[in-house]
């Protein structure tokens, strides 16, 4: 990167300005100290302080041409005999060549210390660019997206994508990109390593500019890498905590339905019949908290593995709505059940809009107050119908309503009745598999209130049936 | 007595259907496989066959299409919550019912008399109840009054002469509206909200003309 040994020329401009003080300044001069009626001895001098002037605007070519120039006019103007370009003073030769060698070496020296301050401050600006990036990427969340927005503002580029090469050939991996692209655009791409490369979009960049990327780019490959690893330890810890918390709630219901039949296989006790019953349900109680929270815990791995099979039919939500509280027990029964005659069918899957009901009944069951239970109703909205789970418990304030749908989430204190905090988590992703919504939103009141919004479907006209005698 | 033919791969699931059906008095032979199934079957010709559909060797359909080439013996198929897909080819294939796993004994219970009583005579069901109604279905009258649409009552006594027993909406349309029919569910779908209206005490939460969502509807008594 600094392997050019003279670096780099000045620039034209100064070149020029150099030329422009040279051809006009000179004579001028020359005119000056004649008039003055100065010595050959004080010419010189002056000519030799001239040229170094023009040597530190211009570098070295307007300095020999101020050194050739300056010889010109000392021996003409100056060196006896006057007005012609002949000498025949042997001292005189001698200072007037002196004062041309000095002249050449000196701008020679002027212009390869111009060039080199030049180079040296552009060393310099590309140093402070890359402490900037790095800067800022070492400091931020997002090491990535930081550097890759560090490099689009720098260049002021349209877009940076760092593309990665796959089985099938290159994939974005990661992108930042302006509002709005020119289609006069060009393209630079720098490859980060083996399989990743950097593309960026926008002005041309100049030579130095190149080399940023470059080294960007190599570092724009490792905080990818960086950023997958952490991803895949975030990953780990959800798992870890999911495990211990499945585990847990698995644990409990196993170990009082496996108590309780141990305790029934004992032969070294006589149980009363009244005891019998209640082991004997305690056992099939459990059994079925394990089996709910099972048909979540597959619901759940099926909709994350996109392995969820659906059979869409035309269902009425008269039909699923009572199977759904059935399964919920007695509690169920307490649910009022406002669905208007009309309502359309929607067109969902039995068994699952099953297992989003069962989740939203239940979340609502868990938080309403005593004497209050909630009600479902339902409307038709548009092409959609819309069916509303309102509880009159404690609500939640509207700030959180998106967390309730994580995965094992559960806003307050866990009890063992609950179970992992899965429902809400599982009823949104199987409605939105259905190409349906969950919403929350405030019951008037008090309490929370889940709308779930599904397709509905378009049932042609029943043929009417005229022989009805009320 | 009866015999009864139980298919699962699952030796616990064996065990206790084969006790729980003996102490019934159920005679019962057990298969562990789709081709030891085919094979029981026709070596001792059972009265009604117990099938899981996540058998080791075959689809559950296939068994299924296989036993109907030559019997017409009552099938009901355990299955997975999951598995409508499955549940829905094992009808379409010639299964009779099904029982979601897990399931109680009392329900496979009530299921199995359903399908066996399928080989009485339809005569036999004379009057049935619904909530706080008696049906009579020889003369037509509904005690306390009630009146009926004639589709109404075609649609009720398909119901009623199958106590327990699932009819599916195809099975329905075609005895009903006529073979032409067969996808309109939406006519099932209001009929029987009509109908649950007029007998059913609560119509929401209705008690016996229920719902098999996706399947079709069962009368239980």
């Amino acid at each position: 990167m600094f392997g050019r040994p003279l670096g780099e020329p000045l620039s034209r401009r100064r070149r020029l300005a150099g030329f422009a003080l040279a051809l006009p300044g000179l004579p001028l001069l020359a005119l000056a100290a004649h008039a003055a009626g100065l010595e050959l001895t004080g010419d010189i001098p002056l000519f030799l302080a001239a040229v170094v002037g023009v040597a530190l605007v211009g570098g070295l070519w307007p300095a020999l041409v101020a050194a050739v120039g300056g010889f010109l006019l000392l021996n003409y103007f100056f060196v006896p005999p006057l007005h012609t370009l002949a000498i025949d003073n042997r001292s005189n030769l001698v200072a007037v060549t002196a004062f041309v060698v000095v002249a050449v070496a000196v701008s020679g020296v002027v212009d390869l210390a111009a060039r080199r301050t030049r180079q040296a401050d552009r060393a310099a600006a590309e140093a402070r660019t890359l402490a900037r990036i790095a800067g800022g990427v070492l400091r931020g969340p997002d090491p990535l997206d930081a550097l890759l927005r560090q490099l689009l503002d720098t260049f002021a580029l349209t877009s940076v994508t760092l593309i990665e090469s796959g089985p099938g050939g290159w994939q974005p991996a990661a992108a930042v990109a302006a509002p709005s692209a020119d289609p006069a655009d060009s393209v630079l791409r720098v490859p980060a390593d083996d399989t990743l490369m950097l593309v960026l979009r926008g002005p041309a960049l100049s030579e130095a500019n190149r080399r940023i990327v470059r080294a960007f780019a190599a570092q724009s490959a490792v905080a990818l890498r960086q950023q997958r690893l952490t991803l895949a330890a975030e990953g780990d810890r959800v798992r870890t905590a999911l495990l211990a918390a499945v585990g847990h709630d698995l644990r409990t219901p196993l170990a009082s339905a496996k108590a309780a039949v141990a305790g029934l296989r004992s032969t070294e006790v006589e149980f009363d019949p009244a005891d019998r019953d209640e082991l004997l349900a305690t056992a099939e109680e459990s059994l079925d908290r394990l089996s709910g929270l099972v048909a979540n815990l597959l619901d759940m791995s099926r909709l994350r593995a996109g392995a969820l099979g659906m059979t869409p039919a035309d269902v009425g939500l008269e039909d699923v709505v009572p199977r759904a509280l059935d399964e919920l027990g007695a509690a169920g029964r307490t649910v009022a059940v406002k669905l208007p005659d009309d309502l359309p069918a929607v067109c969902a899957d039995p068994g699952l809009l099953d297992r989003v009901l069962v989740n939203l009944v239940g979340n609502a069951l868990r938080y309403s107050p005593a004497g209050r239970p909630p009600e479902i109703t339902g409307a038709a909205a548009g092409d959609r119908v819309e069916l509303r789970v309102v509880d009159h418990g404690p609500g939640i304030p509207a700030g959180q309503w998106e967390q309730v749908f994580r995965p094992f989430q559960r806003l307050g204190d866990r009890n063992t009745h609950d179970g992992v905090g899965l429902g809400l988590a599982l009823a949104r992703g199987l409605a939105e598999a259905m190409g349906g919504t969950l919403h929350p939103a405030e019951t008037p009141g008090g309490g929370l209130t889940m709308i779930l919004v599904l397709p509905g479907t378009a049932a042609p006209p029943v043929p009417a049936d005229g022989f009805e005698v009320e | 007595m009866t015999r009864v033919l139980v298919v699962d791969d699952d030796p616990q699931i064996l065990r206790a259907l084969r006790i729980n059906l003996r102490a019934r008095k159920y005679d019962v032979d057990v298969a562990a496989d789709g081709a030891g199934a085919l094979h029981a079957a026709a070596a001792h010709p059972p009265d009604l066959i117990v099938l899981d559909l996540g058998l080791p060797d075959m689809d559950g359909a296939e068994v299924i299409r296989g036993l109907r080439g030559w019997s017409a013996v009552p099938i009901i198929v355990l299955s997975g919550r999951a598995d409508g897909t499955d549940k829905v080819a094992a009808l379409d294939a010639g299964a009779d019912d099904y029982v979601t796993k897990p399931f109680g004994v009392d329900e496979l219970l009530a299921r199995i008399r359903a399908v066996t009583r399928r080989v009485q005579p339809q005569e036999a069901i004379a009057t049935a109840q619904v909530g706080r109604y008696t049906i009579d279905l020889s003369d037509h009258t509904i005690t306390p009054d009630q009146r009926l649409t004639p589709t109404e009552w075609q649609l009720l006594e398909q119901l009623l002469r199958n106590p327990g027993k699932l009819i599916t909406q195809r099975q329905l349309l075609h005895e009903v509206w006529g073979p032409r029919y067969g996808t309109e569910t939406n006519y099932l779908r209001q009929y029987m909200a009509r109908l649950r209206r007029k007998l059913e005490d609560d119509p929401t939460r209705p008690r016996h003309l229920l719902t098999e969502p996706g399947m079709g509807y069962r009368y239980q008594p």
